[in-house]
């Protein structure tokens, strides 16, 4: 009987703490507007005029919107990344400039959620359109690409909603403090482009200089490429008493028009930034 | 503990897609001297457009060149050997670029110098020339003629202004003579720009294709290039342009489009050629280099690659300077005044 009564007491105060927790851990929904800003950091090599990796260092922003319903998320962003593409090879140094503009639409559906609708799993599609502007004055005549790509991608996320308690602290040992009550949002994704349109000069960059601009884009073609990359995220943002939010977050994305493809296009970035995410209703 | 799990799948997930780049990505490039000639060869034998032209055995060119190059061969030497391999090419939009050299073909060697800037400057031009933007011009044959030497289309654009203030100068002239001999050319812009000032209404230039793929007729379709007219002020008389074999690239592109003009005609030796755009690339070690990857078809449907074929064929007097004329000059003046 002391067994069962022991059981039936832990089981309550279970449930207690979980409505406690529930009662107590902010909602995340509604409208948000964002903006981040941070480092991009990657890879790009374009065969159509070097077969060297370039490291690129972009200085990364975007603006975003989100709503957060119960059952739906709905997010568009628009990123921007500009800075610099660098090789150093043989004690020569090549520099080029790079610009992307990057602009998503993504619409992720419940799939589950547990812990009391702490922790949600989301599944849904995301439509990416993505202009990276390349320019490295090495290359002559073929100093300017432009290439387009339009994914089409699964998305997969989870968020986690979670609390630190109010602590008392030492700092460096010496000085007393207390932490207060801190409520975090813990995101991870990660999307899969099924379909990759990608438009971008199909042999040889015509350049720029000795035609009229009618004939710039002669020569791109558009190719669809299936399975061309990959992107994940993860952020945390520790949630505000008013419901905004400040976002830590970190992303990675890599793609590519496929090892067949006659002239290959590769590129990476990391993206570490730090942004505001405010509440609107 | 629910977090600890989902931070550390996270992570986890997040190493094992990163690794995924590493896989897609082949990051490890034969930079080695043999790596390097083959991959230059490999490009101009698939982007390369005049091979056929040209009548050039690329097969036959790795055959020679091959056997030359070791993996322990020094810079300088394999330079030297991939120099003189795209210079089988005979093209003066192909170059190898190091940071301690440049191959180039000079095709300026494949004639004579057909001008005396010394003679222009004393005679022609004389002491109070005007110079206006890259133009040195003045007046000839007593005010009859409007003479206006262009040295290079790469010195600057070309601006409105500038082609305003001389066909305001020379509105009232019988005749202009437009020197571009020994001008290697520069910005294509600024043809359109020049030649549009002798446009009366859109003109069709010259048909241009781009090198689409393997293949040595793997061309885009010709796509016709014009020059738009305007509103500016434009010279409605004869123009002679002179064109020697250092006319070239965006000189060769001004002559070759004056086929498309009735009171326009050439005067002097063959231009230079220059009538692929040429693209640029990098090579494994790090070199750069460029090849012409465009052809460019004249209004009579002929490639002109090899030269801009002159309307009259005129080669300067070895005694020019001695006998103090131009004889060049002085056929078009002639000509222009013909009538």
């Amino acid at each position: 009987m002391k067994n069962y009564l022991i059981i039936f007491f832990l089981l309550l105060s279970n449930l207690v703490f979980s409505q406690e927790e529930e009662n107590i851990l902010p909602q995340v929904s509604g409208n948000y507007i964002g903006i981040n800003a941070g480092l991009s950091s990657g890879l790009v090599r374009d065969l159509i005029t070097s077969p060297l990796f370039y490291t690129s260092a972009l200085a990364y922003i975007d603006i975003n919107y989100q709503n957060i319903g119960e059952k739906n998320i709905f997010q568009a962003k628009f990123a921007s990344h500009n800075g610099i593409n660098a090789l150093i090879i043989n004690e020569n140094s090549f520099i080029g400039f790079q610009s992307v503009f990057d602009f998503n639409v993504l619409w992720l559906r419940v799939l589950e959620s547990s812990l009391n609708k702490r922790v949600k799993h989301f599944l849904g599609a995301e439509l990416e359109n993505y202009t990276s502007i390349r320019i490295n004055l090495d290359f002559m005549n073929a100093a300017s690409c432009i290439d387009n790509i339009n994914n089409i991608s699964i998305a997969y996320q989870a968020n986690f909603v979670f609390r630190r308690a109010e602590k008392e602290k030492k700092l460096f040992g010496l000085i007393n403090y207390k932490r207060k009550e801190q409520f975090y949002l813990l995101t991870a994704g990660v999307s899969v482009p099924v379909i990759s349109l990608y438009y971008r000069p199909e042999f040889t960059i015509p350049g720029n200089a000795t035609l009229n601009d009618n004939n710039i884009f002669d020569g791109y073609s558009l190719k669809p490429k299936v399975f061309s990359g990959l992107a994940s995220d993860i952020s945390i943002s520790r949630i505000l008493h008013n419901g905004n939010m400040i976002k830590f977050g970190y992303s990675w994305m890599f793609a590519t028009n496929g090892k067949t493809a006659f002239n290959r296009l590769e590129f990476s970035h990391h993206i570490f930034s730090l942004g505001l995410v405010f509440k609107i209703n | 503990m629910k977090i600890k799990i989902f931070t550390l799948a996270s992570i986890v997930l997040l190493s094992i897609f990163s690794s995924c780049e590493k896989i897609a990505f082949d990051k490890k490039a034969d930079t080695k001297p043999i790596a390097t000639f083959n991959y230059l060869w490999e490009q101009v034998n698939q982007k390369y457009v005049y091979l056929e032209y040209k009548n050039v055995d690329w097969d036959s060119i790795y055959i020679v060149y091959r056997p030359m190059i070791r993996n322990d061969i020094g810079e300088d030497s394999l330079f030297l050997i991939l120099g003189n391999m795209l210079n089988e090419l005979r093209d003066g939009h192909v170059n190898l670029i190091s940071a301690f050299n440049k191959s180039r073909y000079d095709i300026t060697m494949l004639g004579a110098v057909n001008i005396n800037p010394r003679l222009i400057k004393e005679k022609y031009l004389g002491e109070n020339y005007y110079s206006t933007g890259g133009f040195a011009h003045n007046f000839i044959r007593d005010g009859e003629i409007a003479y206006i030497r262009y040295s290079s289309f790469g010195d600057s654009q070309i601006t409105e202004y500038e082609l305003d203030y001389i066909m305001e100068k020379y509105a009232n002239t019988k005749g202009m003579i437009i020197d571009i001999r020994q001008n290697g050319g520069g910005y294509a812009t600024n043809v359109f720009t020049l030649l549009s000032r002798f446009t009366f209404s859109d003109t069709k230039i010259y048909e241009t294709q781009i090198k689409k793929g393997l293949g040595q007729d793997n061309f885009t379709i010709l796509e016709d290039v014009y020059v738009k007219a305007n509103d500016k002020k434009k010279y409605n008389k004869k123009l002679a342009v002179l064109i020697d074999r250092g006319s070239y690239s965006a000189s060769s592109f001004f002559a070759v489009s004056t086929y498309a003009y009735d009171n326009i005609f050439l005067v002097g030796d063959y231009s230079g050629g220059g009538l692929g755009l040429p693209n640029g690339g990098q090579l494994p070690n790090g070199w750069t280099y460029r090849m012409s990857i465009t052809r460019t078809m004249a209004v009579d449907g002929k490639n002109y690659e090899n030269g801009v074929a002159p309307d009259y064929r005129v080669l300067l007097n070895p005694n020019a300077y001695s006998s103090f004329s131009d004889n060049i000059i002085e056929f078009a003046a002639d000509k222009l005044l013909e009538n």
